[in-house]
């Protein structure tokens, strides 16, 4: 069995808000997405490590943007998700919800 | 009042050592959020974990090149080290001279140190920072480890691959820095271990050339330089 390049959990997380952003994805909107849905702080270190893994991994590309005074002159970066990228979420969306299935004890939403 | 300006110490740690091949580009966010209302403290909690992360991430994906960088490094010491027994431990056998052997010592030390990271930084150029960080970190902990064993059984503990050399710099410039506390009258052992652990790991960073003024040393463009 050859060895398929996978998503871990934050990972995932940050595809997902990716997807959701669109075409304005840099780390601030990232991060705020991110806070927004789960509830939690997000270290802006730990967004970029993702995102450089999902990089080298190719599911997500990146090109510099402008710079603007609020950032201190500093250029943005942009991501997008690839189509491989894509691809990939939809399996491990698809291999969740086959192990999420049938499980009386995570039904109702209680825990 | 808030200031509109990040906290300076803060900003300046992170784009010193900050290890990501996107650090303007989290310096960048980091500003815009702190503009938007973000308090000191966050953004101090934000530039050490992204400091942190940053150098993790790029041992950890670079596994070959962090094993490289520290055989570099001991390589390096080593041959000076060899200088250092072959010439100042000979010198002071048949010619004792503690002022001149006590300026001797240190000065082929800061040589090495200096040397060690110069070399670690430009043989991982596109790492450098990393790399280096991990050299220092290693060599403090064998330091950390060698001063432990020494207080605990008073003699020093030979670690595997002569890894206690580490503590032969440290323990030169701790004696002279000793010696100038004691002719002022203060006797603070652990005070001249700091200074001279301070001094050891600012000077490899020197020689690596990680104060330089330069934003974009481990910018993205690097990524595909050769290592």
């Amino acid at each position: 069995m050859t060895k398929r390049e996978q998503l871990g959990n934050f990972e995932l997380m940050v595809m997902l808000a990716l997807i959701r952003i669109g075409d304005n994805a840099y780390g601030v909107p990232i991060s705020e997405e991110l806070e927004k849905r789960t509830g939690r702080d997000v270290a802006i270190g730990s967004v970029y490590a993702a995102l450089e893994r999902l990089e080298d991994k190719g599911f997500v590309t990146s090109e510099l943007g402008e710079a603007t005074p609020e950032r201190g002159g500093r250029a943005k970066r942009y991501f997008r998700v690839t189509a491989r990228g894509l691809r990939e979420v939809r399996e491990t969306q698809r291999a969740l919800v086959n192990l999420w299935h049938g499980l009386p004890e995570l039904e109702g939403g209680r825990a | 009042m808030r200031s509109d300006q990040p906290p300076k110490a803060a900003a300046w740690l992170l784009r010193h050592f900050g290890c990501s091949p996107n650090n303007d580009a989290v310096i960048g966010d980091l500003d815009e959020r702190y503009r938007q209302g973000r308090s000191a403290l966050w953004y101090w909690r934000q530039a050490l974990l992204a400091i942190v992360m940053s150098f993790c991430k790029e041992i950890w994906s670079h596994k070959p090149l962090a094993i490289r960088a520290l055989l570099v490094g001991w390589m390096v010491k080593l041959i000076c080290l060899s200088v250092y027994y072959r010439y100042a431990v000979e010198y002071q056998r048949f010619h004792y001279d503690p002022i001149e052997a006590g300026i001797f010592v240190p000065f082929i030390g800061v040589i090495a140190l200096m040397g060690t990271g110069w070399i670690i930084a430009h043989t991982h150029r596109s790492h450098a920072r990393s790399m280096v960080l991990l050299y220092i970190t290693v060599e403090l902990l064998v330091a950390a480890m060698t001063v432990h064993s020494m207080v605990n059984s008073g003699a020093v503990v030979s670690y595997p691959w002569g890894l206690s050399f580490s503590f032969t710099w440290i323990s030169a410039l701790t004696q002279i820095i000793g010696g100038i506390f004691f002719y002022f009258g203060i006797f603070n052992t652990l005070a001249d271990l700091w200074i001279s652990t301070g001094i050891m790991v600012v000077t490899i960073l020197i020689g690596a050339g990680c104060f330089r003024a330069t934003d974009d040393a481990n910018s993205h463009a690097l990524k595909s330089a050769s290592v």
